[in-house]
């Protein structure tokens, strides 16, 4: 127990020490996490910009402009009223998405009983945006015309929305972040340190003191358990009170965590295991990383994967971990069902460990 | 086994692929002996440390350690052994103090760490981180690492290489008060001068064999009846002649650098100082000394031990 604790000690001043393993293991994923979720938030809700136009001297533009213009009546669009061309300038520059042209007849026409035409101008660039503009126009002068046959509307929509959970991007990057975290323990927190020490042969040194090798090794991957514990606090404390990010289920979550750290260290001991000198092991680790980072659905959504990397997807124990973070924190849409999620980090963990003992050097 | 002996080496053997790093090596070591293992970069010395330790397994050759069949594998053993390896094997975040409490708590005993740094000199830098030290630093932070379990049998793999002069004597005074203390220190050196200064008796190697065997004095009086004499000629020198000289055995000559080796040298000497009288030979620096390992390394190989 001495011994353990002596090793842990130093392991723990080792890494803590370390300005790089910190920054990446610790720091650098909630930051990512952060950023990430920040930087996407915009495409979240979309804003129709409208270009106003009205060349109608009569009181019938006006009720429009006012209508449209009203500060209760603004779903999903902002109105910009001005001069034809110079809002048509305004939509080529791509400033805005549609301009609507009420004709100088209108008033005329509607008094007496004409249909009159409103020109809509549209922006073709994003088909998006396009869509929804002229969907948007077109509701609009249904209403419009409604209300000028002084008819009463005969089948009226009572809008309930039913508040599933707000998908925010800062909800996913947050749990995929803490996946990609535990992912970097095992890379950077525990495959390039033991390469480096296995290098300055202190390993070699500690093998012909009286400590067995099974309470050197018991004490190092405690130390990286530690490393996979704290991490997950450090999420949940920026996460919570930054963004408002939890957990919503304890239960799934702690096992996620506990899982995911030895999944991920044991992955660590592999890679040091393959290679024999820092680079090797970091060329191999690289080969590992950016894979297992970009398509486990941690930063992507799987949805925006070409099909033809779905295999690869479904092998990856990310892909599995992140499922179950994001299921368990912010309560996302399970990709599958938490048994076959636990179930097959389970099997990677047997199958690493495996391999871990087996590539193990001491020197 | 033999109670007395902390070590003993029966026809150890070790081979990497094709090449023989220690062929058939047999020693034994006393309890309370300083050991020197000496013989140039290559020689198998390290190999055979190495072996001793368990830290590489052993072709062939029976191996006890303080009375224990390769003991290196016995924890109680282990536990006894003081180890200096060439390569430090340090923490390189830790601050010095650390690194030697890191190691106490591997033992189930172990010295207070001051009391080890300032046996080492280091104590002044007990908060330096590691990887701050100098060489020689290092290399005596290695060396305290060596004794926090007050071991019993101590090896020091070449613990002053690349070491300067001072930093040298400093470590051989450290050695020199492990040995009063009583322990057994084995101890590898390409360093003729260590071997001779700290050594109560000296394993010289070369290719993987002990090729000599004894208290260093004995080897050079084994070897050299004769005293040296070493002097630079200037110009040409009239090797026949020297080796004429009344008393004289042998003469190595090496870029202007002779040494004569006499067994009467009163009467080399005025044979030379002759020589100088008629011009026959003009020299400087001349010394007259005890011969030395380095001489005996070199008539058993025919090479110096360094270069």
């Amino acid at each position: 127990m001495k011994a353990i604790t002596a090793l842990y000690l130093a392991q723990a001043r080792e890494f803590l020490r370390d300005r790089s393993a910190v920054l990446f293991v610790l720091l650098l994923p909630v930051v990512f996490g952060v950023f990430f979720g920040l930087v996407f938030s915009e495409g979240g809700s979309f804003t129709l910009q409208l270009g106003l136009a009205n060349e109608d001297p009569g009181p019938m533009g006006a009720q429009i402009v006012m209508n449209l213009d009203a500060p209760e009546a603004k779903g999903g669009y902002n109105v910009f009223t001005g001069e034809r061309e110079e809002l048509m300038t305004i939509l080529k520059r791509g400033d805005l998405h549609a301009l609507l042209v009420l004709p100088e007849n209108l008033s005329q026409s509607v008094m007496n009983g004409q249909s009159a035409l409103i020109e809509v101008f549209y922006d073709t660039a994003n088909p998006t945006s396009a869509d929804f503009a002229v969907s948007i126009v077109r509701t609009l002068l249904n209403e419009i015309n409604l209300a000028l046959s002084g008819s009463p509307p005969i089948l009226e929509m009572a809008p309930q929305p039913v508040q599933t959970k707000p998908t925010r991007s800062i909800d996913f990057f947050m749990p995929g972040m803490l996946g990609v975290a535990l992912l970097w323990l095992g890379i950077f927190g525990t495959a390039q340190p033991i390469v480096s020490q296995r290098e300055t042969q202190i390993l070699r040194r500690i093998g012909v003191t009286p400590v067995s090798r099974l309470t050197i090794l018991t004490a190092e991957v405690s130390w990286r358990v530690t490393v996979g514990l704290l991490q997950a606090p450090v999420f949940l404390l920026v996460g919570y009170f930054g963004f408002g990010v939890g957990v919503i289920s304890w239960p799934p979550f702690i096992g996620a965590i506990v899982l995911g750290t030895l999944v991920f260290v044991s992955l660590g001991y592999v890679l040091a295991g393959l290679g024999r000198s820092t680079e090797s092991v970091m060329a191999i680790s690289q080969l590992i990383n950016f894979p297992m980072m970009m398509l486990s659905g941690s930063i992507f959504m799987v949805e925006m994967l070409p099909d033809l990397f779905k295999p690869i997807m479904s092998a990856l124990p990310l892909t599995y971990l992140s499922d179950l973070l994001r299921q368990s924190m912010v309560g996302a849409t399970a990709m599958h069902p938490i048994g076959l999620d636990f179930a097959v980090l389970g099997g990677w963990l047997v199958v690493l460990f495996i391999l871990a003992v087996k590539l193990w050097r001491w020197e | 086994m033999n109670e007395g002996k902390a070590i003993e080496v029966f026809d150890l053997r070790k081979q990497y692929g094709e090449t023989v790093a220690v062929d058939g090596v047999s020693f034994t070591v006393n309890q309370g002996e300083v050991f020197g293992l000496l013989g140039p970069n290559g020689a198998g010395k390290t190999t055979t440390v190495e072996c001793l330790l368990g830290l590489r397994e052993a072709d062939g050759g029976q191996i006890s350690l303080l009375g224990v069949s390769h003991g290196a594998n016995n924890d109680q053993v282990r536990a006894r052994l003081g180890v200096q390896l060439q390569t430090t094997g340090l923490l390189k975040q830790l601050k010095v103090r650390e690194q030697v409490e890191l190691f106490a708590g591997l033992f189930p005993r172990s010295l207070p760490a001051d009391e080890i740094l300032n046996h080492v000199s280091l104590l002044e830098e007990a908060k330096t981180a590691t990887k701050a030290l100098s060489g020689g630093q290092k290399q005596r932070l290695a060396v305290a690492l060596a004794l926090i379990n007050d071991p019993d049998l101590i090896f020091l793999d070449e613990p002053t290489t690349g070491l300067d002069p001072q930093a040298r004597r400093r470590l051989w005074d450290v050695i020199r008060g492990l040995k009063e203390r009583g322990k057994t220190i084995m101890l590898t050196t390409h360093y003729m001068e260590e071997a001779e200064q700290l050594c109560d008796r000296v394993a010289i190697m070369d290719h993987g064999r002990i090729i000599e065997l004894d208290h260093p004095s004995r080897l050079i009086n084994k070897y050299f009846k004769e005293t040296a004499i070493d002097f630079v000629a200037l110009g040409r020198v009239p090797r026949e002649q020297l080796k004429a000289l009344p008393g004289v055995k042998h003469t190595l000559h090496e870029n202007g650098r002779v040494t004569l080796y006499s067994s009467d040298v009163p009467h080399t000497m005025s044979g030379l100082l002759e020589m100088a009288k008629q011009d026959t030979l003009t020299f400087k620096d001349m010394t007259v000394r005890q011969a030395t390992l380095e001489d005996v390394f070199l008539k058993l190989t025919g090479r110096r031990i360094r270069g």
